[in-house]
């Protein structure tokens, strides 16, 4: 009779934690990642008496949870290709409507700035067109150092986003630990049950990691898991959790890096270039791929505007009579460029380096990596890692070397073997972009050097315009262009219809004697006599004997805007590539690029993460609570219950019955 | 297939927050009437639109210049006819007094009206435009082009300086003509040479202002001075030599003498040599001379200032009415210089106001096909927008409702 009330009592407890568990999943209806649980029952060891086996009643096996391994490690690899895809591309995204619009883009200060151009070269003694010009400069130099400071903020909020990045990892992986710590202590006593619910937890942070970056897990035999990020870097094992730290990089101390620091030392690891996928490698990728070579290509824009801007404003004269001044930043002087040679974090010398810009026309948007090594220094190009010079290191110093890609290396002080440097020609350069002139009196509209037919002349011959190449008193030879006189002004005389002298006009000796000159063809006048002064004099027409051409300094010519019109051209001029690209087409080609790459980032992200919500969908599907099923569950269960307790109802009132017959 | 239930509600959420973001980016086109909002929203394009925008940018400030340009050279145009104006009546008036049968002070009213209208030349001459620069001055545009010595002879002040203005990327047109190239740089004379007679003259002998027949013969020779002198030759007949300041004797031809064997003077009759040919009339006499000399700049101030002298040259005798005639012709070959380049000018003006046209009309077709390309690209087909926005509407509807239903739906409801 006992049994009867055993197998009862066994049956009721069975019920009872069926429904507890059912209501488990209930309240757990909600929480992430939890896996549904199922109480697992088994028959109780049969009684032999004598003719047979007799049921003993219900317990409990096993409360399982129920879910694949399989279905989990694929949410994490999608995670983390979602998550990577998702941070590049909100970060594109910015910069994508930030380069294009017309706000904020480059484009509309260009234009602006090339249109006030055109209105100086309309009227260029008018004082109002010089200022307008000189406003549009200054907003071109503000919007060029605006999209800088733009480029700067992007790369400090990235370098701050890896760094709580980087602490949460180390906080996930510190949790990842004490989990395994508190699994093995409930395991460790021999054949126990799996604590489900830790499990789960422990899961939860591993899929949370895979959303920060790719991780991979092995399950260890005494039931602690194994966490590795990007190739095989060790992050948890067993109870020991290392951390990952975001600090500069040795070697570009402007970006952040991710050290690896095992718990209790002060040793980091580098593993910067080995993490891949999730929220950092998303962040590592833009950096690559957009925020360093914009802000390079911008650097590159800038310095190829003033650059060029600058050489032709030197040829030109202002309404002072003087030469062209600076008209925006001279990328070349100060401390410019010292700042684009960057030594390792911590570098005591002995090297010291500079770069100057010398070929806009070739310069690239990559940075350039400068090491010694066996006494020869090597120039790598980053962006395709094509070495573009190598030399030895000079004897004496101060020495400068051509690297080509229009740079020039000034070495002050030779490094030591095994030193290496990083080139960032354009780096940071558009936030140095800005209008130095500040007088309307200061721009240069004229040219330098004028033309007079004397009246005396008899015969057809006319000047049909100078070309100034060069007002630089420190060229070889040096232009004869001074501030404020030619030295010497030229003239020239013609002894007969096909020869001329040119003619010091200072002094009257005869500088080159019966050239030979062409008629009724275009005769440039100065290289046909073999000079060089800086400019050439283009000569057509039919002059007869004695005629003379005086060549002179333009003093009082404030109505020329023959330069102007030469600096108002350079807006259609290929100035940059090799000469296949317009400053207007070469950001336009950013723009696309940031555009493509947004684009392809966009569709990458759809992709991705419509795998990830399958996975996570089949995940649902497995270990998900449903509701519906779990009320029939409660159903089932309750009337199980109900049995149990009837049967032991039945065994109480068998007592009752066999008690009555005795009394 | 199982179902969880918060993945069901996920699902359901899902599908609504998808249907709302395509919706909302119709309705930002819908406003902005645009269909490439950013870049990364067609690459390909976006990369197309900035170029056409530039293009467009570019284009419009070609034809700014060009109108700049027009009203440079109208101005222009219209100060080259009021000068041309004022020459005709020069010329008109030299005529006239040339008829020689005018009294002295008739011929002093002549000489004041015309001295006015170089007056009034020079102040065409001296014209600013509205920004207060002088038009005639070359680069020099601060500076007053034309003005008068202390010795009555004119100066130019200003440089050869012609501005330019861009119409397109490799088209530029010039705006404005020097003072040297409108009213200075004008060969006197017939624009070869100019002749003159010996201020003794006694004759009563004209020679014409002449021309070149052989123009290659005539640039070949070294420019000089060549004279022609009434001699008496072996015949005893009134006879010319020419003899030039570089090639020496010239008529008659070495080894023949210059005096004896000169050629007979014949009244009308052509002189020719080394290219040129003048013709001699009236009556000169033995002892009288003539020269030509090359032709040489001479503004057209100095030309009528001129005018106006010979105008006043008295006219007592045959000899002064010789030197009167040969004054008023030699002027008025001057004076024809002048004016035809003021009209050669005119003319340049003239083309560089047809060049400007086309070229605006060009910058203005190559325009209209850039923004009627930029439209194609960047603007929205409103029509398919519309009907996009209605079918996202629909079905956003549709995701809402049935998820409002389905939440209904729960096994709880029915313990």
């Amino acid at each position: 009779m006992t049994d009867i009330f055993s197998i009862g009592v066994s049956g009721l407890s069975a019920a009872q934690r069926a429904i507890s568990t059912t209501a488990h999943n209930i309240s757990n209806v909600n929480t992430t990642d939890y896996s549904r649980q199922r109480a697992e029952f088994e028959t109780r060891l049969p009684q032999f008496s004598g003719n047979g086996f007799f049921g003993n009643g219900v317990q409990l096996s096993a409360v399982n949870r129920i879910f694949n391994q399989t279905v989990i490690n694929e949410i994490r690899a999608n995670a983390s290709a979602t998550m990577q895809q998702k941070t590049y591309l909100d970060a594109a995204q910015r910069l994508d409507s930030l380069t294009a619009d017309s706000d904020t883009g480059l484009n509309v200060s260009l234009q602006a700035f090339f249109s006030a151009l055109h209105g100086v070269a309309d009227n260029p003694s008018s004082i109002p067109a010089r200022q307008v010009l000189l406003s549009q400069a200054a907003l071109l130099a503000n919007r060029f150092q605006t999209l800088d400071r733009y480029f700067t903020e992007q790369r400090n909020t990235l370098n701050n986003t890896l760094d709580s990045s980087a602490k949460e990892i180390s906080s996930l992986a510190a949790g990842i630990a004490e989990l395994n710590n508190s699994i093995l202590s409930v395991t460790s006593s021999g054949n126990s049950p799996q604590p489900n619910d830790l499990l789960d937890q422990r899961d939860r942070l591993v899929n949370r990691l895979s959303e920060l970056t790719q991780v991979s897990t092995i399950d260890q035999a005494d039931g602690t898991l194994s966490v590795f990020i990007g190739t095989g870097q060790t992050l948890v094992v067993g109870s020991q959790a290392n951390s990952l730290v975001a600090a500069p990089l040795a070697n570009d101390s402007r970006n952040f890096g991710l050290y690896l620091r095992a718990s209790g030392s002060t040793v980091q690891i580098d593993v910067t270039p080995q993490l891949q996928g999730g929220e950092i490698g998303g962040l590592l990728t833009f950096r690559q791929d957009i925020l360093s070579f914009g802000s390079n290509q911008l650097g590159k824009i800038a310095i190829g505007v003033a650059e060029s801007f600058n050489d032709q404003h030197a040829l030109g004269m202002d309404l002072n009579n003087e030469l062209g001044g600076l008209f925006f930043t001279d990328f070349n002087t100060g401390t410019l460029p010292a700042s684009r040679v960057i030594s390792p974090v911590g570098y005591a010398g002995p090297g010291n380096f500079a770069v100057n810009i010398t070929g806009v026309n070739q310069m690239t948007a990559s940075d350039y990596r400068l090491s010694l090594a066996g006494g020869t220094y090597t120039v790598t190009r980053l962006s395709d890692n094509q070495v573009i010079n190598s030399f030895a290191a000079p004897g004496a110093v101060p020495a400068t070397v051509t690297l080509g890609d229009g740079l020039e290396l000034v070495i002050s002080a030779n490094a030591s073997n095994g030193d290496s440097f990083l080139i960032a020609p354009t780096r940071d350069m558009a936030s140095q972009f800005r209008r130095v002139i500040d007088d309307v009196n200061k721009i240069a509209a004229a040219s330098p050097v004028a033309f007079e037919s004397v009246l005396a002349n008899t015969g057809s011959g006319i000047i049909k315009g100078v070309s100034v190449t060069n007002t630089s008193a420190t060229t070889v030879p040096p232009s004869e262009i001074l501030n404020g006189s030619l030295n010497p002004p030229y003239r020239i005389e013609f002894t007969s219809t096909t020869t001329f002298n040119v003619v010091n006009a200072n002094t009257n000796v005869v500088v080159a004697a019966a050239v030979a000159f062409t008629p009724n063809q275009d005769n440039n006048l100065m290289a046909l006599a073999g000079l060089n002064p800086g400019y050439e004099v283009t000569l057509a027409g039919a002059p007869r004997a004695g005629d003379t051409f005086n060549i002179r300094y333009n003093t009082g010519g404030i109505g020329d805007n023959r330069n102007m019109q030469e600096l108002a051209g350079l807006q259609t001029t290929n100035i940059f590539n090799g000469g296949s690209a317009t400053i207007s087409g070469l950001y336009g080609s950013f723009i696309a690029e940031v555009g493509t790459r947004t684009n392809a980032a966009e569709i990458n992200y759809n992709a991705a993460n419509a795998l990830w919500e399958q996975s996570k969908a089949r995940r649902e599907e497995i270990s998900g609570v449903n509701l519906d099923e779990e009320a029939a569950n409660l159903i089932k269960f309750q009337q199980a219950y109900e049995a149990s307790a009837q049967v032991i109802a039945v065994a109480n009132e068998l007592f009752d019955t066999l008690f009555q017959s005795v009394r | 297939m199982r179902i969880s239930t918060p993945g069901f509600y996920q699902a359901g959420l899902r599908a609504i927050l998808d249907q709302q973001s395509g919706l909302a980016k119709t309705q930002l086109q819908l406003a902005t009437q645009k269909r490439v909002l950013k870049p990364s929203d067609d690459p390909v394009a976006s990369t197309s639109i900035t170029a056409l925008k530039k293009d467009i940018a570019v284009i419009e400030r070609y034809n700014q210049n060009g109108q700049k340009a027009k009203g440079y050279n109208e101005q222009s145009d219209g100060l080259l006819s009021s000068a041309t104006t004022v020459l005709q009546r020069v010329r008109e008036l030299a005529v006239r007094v040339g008829n020689g049968t005018y009294t002295n002070a008739e011929r002093e009213a002549i000489a004041l009206e015309t001295e006015q209208r170089l007056s009034e030349l020079l102040g065409i001459a001296n014209t600013q435009n509205a920004e207060g620069e002088y038009l005639y001055s070359g680069f020099k545009t601060d500076v007053l082009p034309f003005t008068q010595d202390a010795a009555g002879n004119y100066i130019y002040n200003g440089d050869n300086g012609q501005r330019q203005l861009d119409l397109s990327t490799n088209v530029s047109v010039a705006i404005n003509d020097s003072g040297f190239a409108v009213f200075q740089n004008i060969k006197n004379g017939n624009g070869s040479f100019t002749t003159a007679a010996n201020a003794a003259n006694a004759g009563s002998g004209v020679l014409s202002p002449g021309s070149v027949t052989n123009a290659p013969v005539f640039n070949a020779a070294t420019p000089q001075t060549y004279t022609i002198t009434m001699v008496t030759n072996a015949a005893g007949e009134l006879a010319y030599n020419v003899f030039g300041s570089v090639d020496g004797q010239i008529i008659p031809a070495l080894p023949a003498d210059a005096v004896l064997n000169a050629p007979t003077y014949v009244e009308n009759g052509a002189i020719s040599f080394n290219g040129a040919q003048v013709v001699l009339t009236g009556a000169p006499l033995v002892g009288d001379s003539f020269t030509l000399q090359p032709s040489t700049s001479q503004d057209i101030f100095t030309t009528i200032q001129r005018m106006v002298s010979a105008m006043r040259l008295p006219q007592d005798n045959d000899a002064d009415r010789a030197q009167f005639r040969m004054g008023i012709d030699q002027a008025l070959e001057s004076l024809d210089r002048g004016m035809e380049n003021i009209d050669n000018i005119s003319a340049q003006v003239g083309a560089r106001l047809n060049t400007i046209e086309t070229e605006i009309a060009a910058n203005s077709g190559f325009s209209l096909s850039a923004q009627t390309t930029l439209s194609a690209l960047e603007d929205l087909d409103v029509a398919e927008a519309i009907t996009r926005f209605n079918r996202q509407q629909v079905a956003l509807e549709a995701a809402q409702q049935s998820f409002a239903r389905i939440q209904n739906l729960s096994l709880f409801r029915f313990l």
